[in-house]
């Protein structure tokens, strides 16, 4: 099995995934509360930020994150890809995501783990909903 | 992965064994990522831009690392030369999934290897015509 790392470079990690989290989280809210639709661009940047963090996470083994940012990914992925279509909805759920998210990165070390379930539970949802739907389409 | 091949035909293992080694090996291969990472070749900062930028890319890891200027070809030949060390052979991985035993591996290991020179030099005498075989 792989070592873990040391204590140094988890709080690496903390530090560049707040940063690089933080402009992400705040341009979201304010969509949020703007009520304006997410546009491509920040869509782009929410999901490079999200694949960056959950690489490296599941590199250091600190599955919360790594699994929050993987479904997060998958969710924008697929309105990316055409594979589900844009909801309102969307923006409200991908903005409580990134703030857990955000929160389970500052409670990182290495053996600490933060309750993602909530965020999670509701990425999946959406997903399968979405994906229940094509194939009702399809029938 | 040809002498692997080989066990299944022969009926050594199975084509499960074999997918099941397959698994554990793309499992346990690190991602070069990690690696510099550990050998401190990226920094963190670094790290994540390389993964940002690759993002819906095609390009692997390492080439954008190099776009970048964060390493160099032979940075990047030295960590995938650390990555083949660290990855299980697929024979290995056989043998950690209880397909056979190491015994067995290796008996059919040298039988492999002899067949193997033994064809080699049956299409050099081909190849090279009937005034080379004679020789």
């Amino acid at each position: 099995m792989s070592q873990p790392f040391d204590p140094e470079v988890v709080s690496a990690f903390v530090l560049e995934a707040q940063l690089t989290l933080a402009p992400v989280a705040s341009a979201l809210q304010s969509r949020l509360r703007d009520a304006v639709e997410l546009e491509p661009e920040l869509e782009d940047e929410l999901l490079r930020a999200t694949v960056a963090v959950e690489q490296t996470a599941g590199f250091l083994g600190i599955g919360d994150v790594s699994r929050l940012s993987c479904a997060m990914a998958a969710l924008l992925n697929a309105r990316r890809r055409g594979q589900i279509a844009p909801e309102p909805e969307d923006l409200a759920l991908l903005t409580r995501a990134l703030e857990r998210l955000h929160q389970a990165v500052s409670r990182t070390t290495q053996h600490g783990s933060s309750d993602v379930s909530a965020e999670l539970g509701a990425i999946r949802a959406r997903l399968t909903s979405a994906a229940e739907q094509v194939a009702a389409v399809a029938r | 992965m040809l002498f692997e091949i080989s066990l299944v035909r022969k009926g050594i293992v199975t084509a499960d064994d074999f997918v099941r080694a397959l698994e554990m090996q793309i499992e346990r291969r690190q991602p070069i990522g990690r690696i510099c990472l550990e050998q401190k070749r990226l920094t963190m900062n670094q790290l994540f831009l390389v993964l940002a930028e690759g993002t819906g890319q095609k390009l692997p890891f390492g080439e954008i690392a190099i776009q970048l200027g964060f390493l160099t070809r032979e940075d990047l030949a030295e960590m995938l030369l650390l990555q083949s060390e660290r990855t299980p052979t697929l024979s290995e991985c056989l043998v950690q999934a209880g397909a056979l035993d190491g015994e067995e591996l290796e008996r059919e290991r040298r039988l492999f290897r002899l067949l193997t020179v033994e064809e080699s030099s049956h299409t050099m005498i081909r190849s090279e015509g009937p005034r080379a075989a004679a020789v």
